[in-house]
């Protein structure tokens, strides 16, 4: 009778009782708050950018001894020897891609809440979603033009977070359209600033949509969207202001062009090794007194050491977005239409923030041929190690003007061994990686 | 807790007797002569008499029927069943040495004769456990009993019964149960010197009424109550150990000589050279050896030729690890005491024992010691009413020197190890700097600066830094039974445990560490000085509390119907709810005396001294860290028991669990169990009951299931806050997204079959018991890889079943010559489990083969679990020395694609967890003297041994190994040797290869004399009282008598297998 009584109690008790979270941490994205803090994870959402973008474009050199010491994907990715082993450059932003959708599908399910809070988690969202599904097909597909013809293969056009994948690959059409889908949504529904590098705003939607469209050829649009860009934010940092002496002369807390932070993880092995250092060609680009000569390099034992990364941190290039960049892609819209006054002017005011004030000399144009090649050059000097010059080859390899082939020469005890990577070579889209495809039946990109 | 002891009193105190059944009768030894002083006791009861001296006794029980147990020392224990008929006993005991013991096991839930029971139980006594030392009870139990593998490789045992059944590593283990409930403290808590007995629940008829929890068995542990005669007695035990030093040299580290020779090798090829000659900030954070800086010298001019040579030379001579012996390492000493006092009155009965142990560890400063009070008090309230009260209080103290010099060592600056030529002491005994975390020029370069010292002296290190814990656990328990009419009686029992532990360490403003963190972030700027980390040391501090409640309602029932149906039947239900909560904290510039910090800033970056590393924030999370974790369970449970004339047993059991998994709705938490068994008592029938050479002879027969708890489906994805981290630019709060949702996950199932038989043979002089199972595991749950365009790459699933079949089988021998007594006892276990059914999806061959026999996480078809896999070796190249392996069955060099092949074409050899086990306890008796000893064995599994790695040996000095003197050096040496030659560069993936190929897997058979003792015993009688005295000797892993392999590994353990350990102790019961 007694144990009746005390079953019955528990009974009704038990399922209160049972409801206790194992862990205090854990939770369910239930509440606007927990898809802020979601979407709050540096390392998830902001760290994540691929290694490919950076180690297979050709800022920067290393050595035969190093690279047999460097971890296998790396070899590969260096010498454009991919084999599908490097599932991070896939997964990381894809990961994103799914954090994305789990944020999307709770706001779906979760009801009320702050408006405007509501319209900047669903902006940061498709932002996330569309700016890691360029990133992605960067590596991973065919160079896209708005004047050529787009053929191959999309992305996985991934659109909720299930943990399986029932849909194949796009097409390469479909996946642009789902980038510029997602970021002009997303410039609908952000605030016009905000207020953490860290956070997408409408700001960095612009800037995400000029780098886009100037990768695309679509140069009337790239001006626009920097034009929204520099109403809003048009400061550069004058580097003679800069620490020469310090570690890294760039710090993330004090370089004020920094418009989004973000930046790759692991690249470390490659760009921290001490044998991996500048290209020599590129280091033959800067004059004498520019500044970015000591604010980039430092001696190393073999050739200069890069250390100008735009956040100030070692090993994990930066992926955001900058002003620098923004004044770039301006000076070379305006070339492209033949506007030389316009593009030196953007081009000059950039470098006289990198020079000495004595030494800054005025350069001036004829052509807009010529205007435009030094733009090209001065990309090559300012965005170094940016993961920019992988997507710069891609799309000056289009032109015949612009197109070049990039080598890698190891020295094998004496023998001298040269890779090439041609322009618009397969080898400029990389596999996907074998975990995916072994599970996900993807088409694997053409060899 | 002390009000409930006052209340248990008071009630006891008015309590009246009415007794049901009186009982008169005599216990006899084997000649027809009396035994005095022997302890009579109802079963379940607290009271109990003694018989007089012609072995009569009298007891007034108090119900109608139940059983009657009959102990004293040096005879076995007996139990005879009473009832209103049956009211007068005479009882023949048999001295222990030659009688089969009338067993009570114990499931937690009830405890029953081992007669009557269908299922595998496996009970250990006290006097078994007393044969083994030790300070932890688990640990007492290796090579005691079949079916119970310790797998100690990791360094921590790990135990399983009957195998696996499971593949998430943290819930292989039984569950432990200690006094009816499972046990939420450290197990260590607990002092084998209280243990009663020990019961293992080996298959599903036994373990079921555990229900979702006894997936992999229970060992359910016993303390002590108050027995004995009905008067105040007193046992007292105390001893001593004392071990060996750690074996530094157990492993076949590569010779200082070699290592020089290599360097110099290194040196040639200018390997060096990017670090050393290369960019500053790289060359000061990078640890040159005293050997490269010499050479370095000498091409600079700054030493002669000669001069270097002979310093080199006189480096190769010194091994490290015999100055690391003398200074850092000592013999570990342990010492026991404990005492228990016992009253047992009319009424009921008392204990209460106290126990301390100190030990001090094999490192200078390690020590810990344990205080462990426990009270039992058993009271019958009223013939219908009893009640029993446990108190118990345990506090462990552990102290250490954190931060301390020890073997493997890392010293940072690129190297994972230091240089074999390291040396603590100069010649007048004076500290010396080794390198740590920064070449040790660069620091030598700073010593005139305003810094604090940054030299690393290893040798005045010792005290800067020490570590603290301190464990207090409380547990009580109350029962309470009451028997409201013949046959049945309702329990209900409350346990309560509490365990805060606190640990944490300071260091001190001179230890390296902060020595080094205030140095990074000083700035010096002309004369000014400013600290960003304040001067002073730092202090952590943890708690971790841990709170737990049981509550049971159980109702027991015992009817014996015409004297020919015996019945018992058992229902309940039970709640459980575990807590824990932690807390820490961190302050910098501690003054130890003062007990006061400072406040710094952690959000700022400020810049590392030198430009060392990029701006960054002080690396020291202060603000603290909390966290909760909530475990529980409702669960019902049902058992049932019926035997025909003494001769048919039938048993049936079933249980529901439900606990508190996340995001689950509740009827998915819900998990019912059931077992059902039968048993056949042969030796009770009429045509084996005459025969004078078969004592007893049963046959058991069960099946059931149980489970897992865990791992249960998820509709919406699951996220997890954390503290950001600090290289995050924002610091506040963050979750990361840790499963997305996973809607079709199952309990794991585990159903077993067991077939036994019990036996003893020709005046029981021959023993023994044989079992046969068959286990499936099914819907076992891993983590299986998924498609990482998902983001994640992998997700559990429920994606194998197991098949195990095993034997357990004991034979003990009993005998007499002459003077001379002996039992031998041989255990054996075989123990296969195989993935009978995969689901999830293989990842590459290097996963298998380099982590070959070590973990199980990914399970592969039709092979064992902890599968032992290796990459097919094809010889090395006799131009080259190079490794060659099997590719698409062609001879290759492809090492990166050999890696990758598939798991199938890897060569299997076995699995890493002994299929074929047990030992072999022998004890010889001549008068008082016993001489015993325990060799186990292990058979039928492989290991991957350990050989030279290039890469990481030249770049980070770690993957050394004495292999290296085997290396292939010349065409032809492929004939003796399978080691790879030296390379440069070497190539890491060459490395790889070869350590994961066929060469390098040994067979772990083995055969190890486990422990030695002698023991004496003896009876004095001060003050008229009988006193019994033992003094023993143990000695405790006496080492290998046999091993498979040709290079002297123990194959029982990764790293150095345990020392030697010499017990001495004696133990007195008055």
């Amino acid at each position: 009778m007694l144990l009746l009584i005390a079953g019955c109690s528990i009974w009704t008790a038990c399922e209160r009782f049972l409801d206790a979270k194992p862990y205090s941490t854990l939770a369910q994205p239930h509440t606007l708050k927990d898809l802020r803090a979601i979407l709050d994870r540096e390392e998830s959402i902001n760290n994540i950018y691929p290694m490919a973008l950076q180690v297979a474009s050709d800022d920067l050199e290393t050595t035969y001894e190093a690279l047999t010491s460097m971890p296998q994907i790396f070899q590969n990715t260096y010498l454009w020897n991919d084999q599908g082993l490097d599932g991070a450059s896939w997964s990381n932003p894809y990961q994103a891609i799914s954090i994305a959708n789990v944020v999307l599908e709770a706001l779906e399910r979760i009801d009320g809440g702050d408006v405007r809070l509501r319209k900047q988690l669903e902006g940061e969202a498709l932002f996330i979603r569309g700016w890691m599904l360029f990133n992605l097909a960067q590596i991973y597909c065919n160079s896209y033009s708005v004047t050529g013809q787009n053929n191959g293969l999309g992305l996985v056009l991934r659109m909720d977070s299930d943990s399986e994948i029932t849909i194949g690959r796009s097409n390469l059409e479909d996946t642009y359209i789902r980038i510029f889908t997602d970021l002009h949504k997303a410039l609908e529904l952000l605030p016009e600033e905000g207020e953490f590098i860290t956070r997408p705003s409408r700001l960095v939607v612009h800037a995400a949509l000029a780098r886009i469209y100037l990768v695309i050829d679509d140069f009337e649009h790239a001006e626009r969207m920097v034009d929204e860009v520099l109403k809003v934010k048009n400061n550069l940092l004058d580097f003679s202001t800069l620490d020469f002496e310090a570690r890294y002369p760039l710090e993330v807390g004090k370089n004020t062009e920094i418009i989004y932070h973000a930046a790759s993880i692991s690249t470390g092995h490659f760009v921290a090794n001490a044998s991996t250092h500048a290209n020599p060609e590129l280091y033959s680009l800067y004059d004498e007194n520019d500044l970015r000569k000591r604010a980039y390099f430092e001696s190393g034992n073999i050739g200069m050491k890069f250390r100008g990364y735009y956040h100030g941190r070692m090993a994990d290039y930066f992926a955001g977005l900058a002003t620098d960049e923004m004044y770039l892609i301006k000076a070379e819209c305006a070339a492209r239409r033949r506007d030389i006054e316009t593009g030196s002017f953007y081009l000059n005011e950039l470098r006289r923030h990198r020079y000495e004030k004595e030494y800054f000399e005025v350069l001036s144009f004829t052509t807009d041929m010529e205007l435009l090649t030094e733009i090209i050059e001065e990309r090559r000097r300012q965005l170094v190690c940016r993961g920019i010059r992988w997507l710069d080859l891609r799309r000056l390899n289009r032109d015949e003007n612009f197109a070049q082939s990039i080598y890698r020469e190891l020295d094998r005890d004496g023998e001298q061994i040269i890779y090439e990577l041609k322009p618009n070579s397969l080898r400029y889209v990389f596999l996907i990686p074998t975990m995916a495809v072994e599970i996900g039946r993807y088409e694997q990109n053409p060899r | 807790m002390r009000y409930i002891m006052i209340f248990v009193y008071i009630l006891g105190a008015s309590a009246i007797a009415h007794g049901q059944v009186h009982i008169v009768g005599s216990v006899l030894d084997s000649v027809g002569n009396g035994i005095p002083e022997v302890t009579v006791a109802e079963q379940g009861q607290a009271s109990a008499v003694s018989t007089d001296k012609e072995g009569r006794f009298e007891i007034i029980t108090i119900r109608d029927n139940g059983y009657l147990t009959f102990q004293h020392v040096g005879y076995q224990s007996a139990v005879r069943y009473f009832d209103k008929k049956k009211q007068e006993i005479v009882i023949t005991l048999k001295q222990s040495i030659s009688e089969i013991e009338e067993v009570i096991v114990s499931t937690g839930y009830q405890n029953l004769p081992k007669e009557r029971a269908t299922g595998s139980f496996e009970h250990m006594d006290r006097e078994a456990l007393e044969t083994r030392t030790g300070s932890n009870i688990l640990e007492r139990l290796e090579g005691l009993t079949p079916g119970l593998q310790f797998d100690n490789r990791s360094g921590t045992p790990e135990l399983n019964i009957r195998g696996i059944s499971t593949l998430s590593s943290t819930m292989t283990g039984p569950l432990i149960v200690v006094d009816n409930f499972p046990y939420q403290g450290d197990i260590a808590n607990i002092n084998p010197n209280d243990i009663e007995s020990v019961t293992l629940l080996k298959d599903a008829a036994a373990a079921s009424i555990w229900g979702a929890r006894a997936g992999n068995g229970v060992i359910v542990i016993t303390t002590k109550g108050a027995t004995g005669r009905e008067r105040v007695s007193i046992d007292y035990s105390s001893n001593i150990n004392i071990s060996g030093k750690p074996d530094l040299f157990y492993n076949p580290d590569l010779s200082t000589s070699d290592f020089i020779d290599i360097e110099r090798f290194l040196f040639g090829k200018g390997h060096y050279d990017p670090t050393y000659l290369g960019a500053e900030r790289t060359k000061k954070n990078t640890i040159f050896s005293p050997v490269v800086e010499l050479m370095y010298q000498e091409k600079m001019g700054a030493i002669g030729l000669q001069g270097m040579e002979t310093a080199i030379d006189r480096y190769r001579n010194i091994d490290y690890r015999h100055e690391l012996l003398d200074l850092f390492y000592r013999n570990p000493f342990l010492e026991q005491h404990h005492m228990a006092l016992s009253n047992r009155f009319q009424r009921g009965s008392h204990r209460l024992t106290i126990g301390y142990d100190k030990s001090m560890g094999s490192q200078p400063g390690d020590k810990s010691n344990r205080l462990s009070i426990r009270s039992v008090t058993s009271l019958q309230l009223s013939p219908k009413l009893s009640v029993e009260g446990r108190l118990n209080y345990t506090n462990q103290r552990r102290e250490s020197y954190g931060d301390l010099m020890e073997y493997g060592f890392s010293p940072g600056g690129s190297r994972s190890t230091i240089y074999p030529y390291v040396q603590f002491r100069g010649e007048n005994k004076e500290a010396l700097p080794i390198p740590r975390n920064y070449n040790l020029e660069y620091i030598k370069t700073l010593q005139d600066l305003p810094l604090l010292d940054w030299m690393y002296y290893p040798a005045d290190e010792m005290t800067q830094t020490e570590s603290s814990s301190l464990r207090n656990h409380i547990q009580a328990q109350l029962s309470f039974q009451y028997q409201p009419m013949d046959g049945l009686s309702l329990n209900m029992l409350y346990n309560f445990e509490n365990q805060p532990f606190e640990y944490g360490t300071l260091r001190g403003e001179d230890s390296f560490f902060m020595r080094n963190l205030i140095n990074r972030y000083t700035q010096i700027d002309g004369g000014n000085i400013k600290h960003i980390v304040p001067l002073g040391g730092m202090r952590s501090s943890n708690i971790q509390t841990m709170r737990s409640y049981n509550l049971r309602g159980q109702a027991n029932y015992h009817k014996n119907i015409a004297n020919r149906h015996e019945i018992t039947m058992l229902l309940g239900g039970e709640v459980s709810d575990r807590q824990v909560d932690t807390k820490g904290f961190t302050v910098l510039g501690y003054d130890e005396n003062l007990m006061i910090s400072q406040i710094v800033d952690v959000i700022g970056t400020y810049p590392i001294f030198d430009g060392l590393a990029s701006n960054s924030r002080i690396p020291v999370n202060l603000e603290g860290s909390h966290g909760g974790q909530t475990q529980r369970f409702v669960s019902f449970y049902f058992n049932m028991g019926y035997t025909l004339d003494n001769k048919y047993g039938l048993s049936f059991s079933t249980r529901r669990d439900a606990s508190n998994l996340f995001g689950v709705s509740t009827n998915d938490k819900w998990n019912p169990l059931w077992s059902v068994g039968a048993s056949w008592l042969a030796h009770n029938e009429s045509f084996l009951k005459s025969s004078d050479w078969i004592n007893s002879l049963k046959l058991r027969a069960t099946y059931g299931h149980s489970g897992n708890s865990g791992g249960v489906a998820n509709t919406l994805p699951i996220i997890s806050y954390q503290s950001p981290s600090s290289t995050s630019i924002n610091q506040w709060p963050n979750a990361i997204v840790t499963t997305l949702s996973n809607p079709n996950l199952r309990w794991e199932d585990v159903r077993m079959m067991n077939l036994g038989l019990d036996f003893s043979l020709l005046k029981n002089a021959i023993s023994g018991s044989f079992e046969i199972y068959d286990k499936k595991s099914s819907d076992l749950l891993s983590t299986d890889m998924m498609d990482i365009t998902t983001g994640f790459s992998s997700i559990t699933r429920n994606v194998a079943e197991l098949k195990g079949k095993g034997i357990d089988a004991r034979l003990t021998g009993r005998y007499k010559m002459g003077g001379l007594s002996g039992q031998s006892t041989f255990n054996f276990s075989r123990s296969r489990t195989h993935v009978t059914k995969f689901f999830g999806s293989n990842v590459t061959g290097s996963f298998y083969a380099e982590s070959s026999g070590r973990s199980m996480a990914r399970p592969v078809l039709d092979r064992e679990l902890y599968p032992v896999f290796s990459f097919r070796f094809a010889g090395l190249d006799s131009e080259t020395g190079d490794p060659q392996g099997w590719l698409n069955d062609e001879i290759s060099k492809d090492y990166n694609n050999m890696l990758r092949d598939s798991v199938q074409n890897l060569r299997y050899h076995g699995t890493a967890l002994p299929p074929y086990y047990g030992s072999l306890m022998q004890s010889l008796t001549w008068k008082n003297l016993t001489l015993s000893f325990l060799i186990a064995y292990k058979f039928g599994h492989y290991t991957q041994k350990n050989t030279i790695a290039y890469n990481s040996l030249f770049n980070t000095w770690g993957g050394g190994h004495a292999d290296y003197s085997k290396r292939w050096q010349n065409p032809g040496d492929e004939q003796q040797t399978t080691v790879p030659s030296m390379t440069y560069p070497a190539v890491n993936n060459r490395d790889r290869f070869y350590a994961a190929s066929e060469p390098n897997i040994i067979r772990g058979d083995l055969i190890r004399l486990q422990d030695v003792g002698l023991d004496y015993r003896f009876t004095v009688r001060p003050y008229r009282r009988h006193t019994d005295i033992r003094i023993f000797l143990k000695v405790n892993n006496l080492g290998l008598l046999w091993r498979a392999n040709k290079d002297d590994i123990d194959t029982d353990y990764f790293d150095l297998p345990p020392v030697r350990r010499y017990s001495f102790g004696v133990t007195l019961n008055l």
